[in-house]
């Protein structure tokens, strides 16, 4: 059965979460919060994301999609996914 | 009933083929190519008849397709032969080719794979600068838009294969966006000398390169604009950290060979060295150091076939402690040799200088144990509401 939106999100943010800085990891995460300004990841998430992104969604990122600003927050990366899947939920 | 016989890959076959040429037409030359300073030529294009210049690229694309695991075999192969030969897998295909068929476009996949993997092109990374290693933010390099060009300015420093290298991935920035540029080194504006009186890697032509007005065409983008170092970056230095990894075992492997060989030859006191139990220590040190090693190693191979998550901080675990178990080795391995190891003449001084270079290049040990630190006390901590701290997993 296919995951509801919300479900989607919330992996999102788990996967965001057990990765955060380690002196940043109780800090709340908003949807809208850009996660790489922030200092909750460094750079080297960016690559990790979009392999998350990949096997938790089953989707492929075309190359014209791998870009920082598609992965910088939960909003962005849920609009991305919907793009690969041809989802209309996109927020 | 007899087990059933299967027909060995091409990227098997391709294995057994480089375990023999490295035992008679690298290892034994090694020394002469680390005192002339230059891997041949003719040892490349042994490496490339055998395939192995195309060892990670795709079939599609007229490589080997080898696996991770095939690919650290590999690596470890050649490595123990010479840390230059092995540079050429780490750079040519790791850095470059792995990287161009994981974020390379069609197109540029199609022009560049092919002859890369043949070998009739050779491939480079070029990231570093005189005053630049690991910050990025920190960029010298800049590249100007002007239409469909972009104007590439400024220069690199230890970049390995540049000498002979026919094209490279440069990473510039423009403004705040940093990018990585397929530049072909025969285009005007691009000038090369080599870099002599190196510690280590010392015949893998690494040079340095000035950009003066390089005009590129902006189809050379590798990648989106801007994602230069964030997912090209990262992405090539994961694969190199593999690579490195397998070259720590590698040379732990090599002084392993060395000491014990030595040790059941070398007479003082009327007996073996390797009778004397203070030597005997040292090579069961290696031998432990050696095979926990290539055990990190192996994990880090199979979860990044399973893509899990943990790959990348199991690659920098192993090539933390890779890194660190050949310099040991070497270390053990010039100490069995006494005087003799401190001689050009046997290879442990070779390897000794060699192993250092692995705790530097493909990110800094120091850099390795931030990152492995965060990940510990994220991952065994007890202060996590729900989450059990320790576990093997």
């Amino acid at each position: 059965m296919m995951r509801s939106s919300e479900e989607d999100r919330k992996a999102i943010r788990q996967f965001i979460k057990s990765h955060m800085d380690v002196f940043h990891n109780e800090d709340e995460l908003t949807d809208t919060d850009h996660i790489f300004e922030k200092g909750f990841v460094g750079s080297l998430f960016a690559m990790q994301l979009l392999q998350f992104i990949e096997r938790e969604f089953q989707v492929e990122v075309a190359d014209e999609y791998i870009m920082l600003e598609h992965f910088s927050t939960v909003d962005n990366m849920m609009s991305l996914v919907d793009k690969l899947r041809g989802n209309a939920y996109a927020s | 009933m007899p087990p059933e016989r299967t027909e060995a890959s091409a990227a098997q076959i391709a294995l057994a083929r480089a375990a023999e040429y490295a035992e008679t037409a690298i290892r034994p030359r090694a020394g002469e190519f680390d005192r002339d300073e230059a891997l041949p030529r003719e040892i490349i294009d042994g490496m490339a008849d055998l395939g192995l210049l195309g060892a990670r690229v795709p079939v599609e694309y007229g490589g080997l397709g080898m696996d991770a695991l095939q690919y650290g075999e590999l690596t470890e192969t050649i490595g123990k032969a010479c840390a230059s030969a092995r540079t050429v897998l780490t750079v040519h295909q790791s850095l470059v080719s792995e990287t161009l068929a994981k974020l390379g476009n069609e197109e540029q996949k199609n022009r560049y794979l092919p002859a890369l993997a043949s070998g009739r092109l050779i491939g480079c990374f070029a990231l570093s600068e005189p005053d630049n290693g690991s910050d990025a933010a920190a960029m010298g390099t800049r590249y100007e838009t002007k239409g469909d060009r972009l104007i590439l300015n400024g220069r690199k420093k230890w970049i390995s294969l540049a000498g002979i290298a026919d094209v490279m991935i440069v990473i510039a920035a423009e403004g705040k966006a940093i990018s990585a540029l397929l530049v072909e080194t025969s285009t005007p504006g691009v000038e090369i000398w080599p870099m002599k009186g190196l510690l280590g890697n010392r015949a893998a032509h690494t040079s340095e390169i000035a950009f003066k007005n390089v005009e590129v065409p902006v189809e050379n983008v590798l990648g989106q604009i801007g994602a230069g170092f964030s997912f090209v970056v990262n992405t090539a230095l994961f694969h190199g950290r593999y690579s490195i990894a397998w070259a720590g075992v590698a040379i732990g492997q090599a002084a392993l060979e060395e000491m014990t060989t030595y040790a059941r030859t070398r007479e003082q006191f009327g007996r073996k060295i390797g009778q004397f139990q203070l030597v005997q220590g040292m090579i069961a040190d290696t031998v432990t150091q050696v095979h926990a090693a290539r055990a990190l190693c192996i994990r880090a191979g199979e979860l990044w076939m399973a893509d899990h998550e943990r790959a990348i901080m199991e690659t920098n675990i192993a090539k933390y402690f890779s890194s660190k178990a050949a310099l040991q080795a070497a270390s053990d391995a010039v100490q069995v040799f006494g005087g003799n190891g401190c001689w050009d003449q046997y290879p442990p001084e070779r390897l000794f200088r060699d192993a250092r270079i692995l705790q530097i290049i493909e990110g800094t040990s120091q850099l390795q144990q931030v990152m492995i630190a965060n990940y510990g006390m994220r991952k065994y901590n007890r202060l996590s509401r729900g989450r059990q701290a320790g576990g093997r997993d």
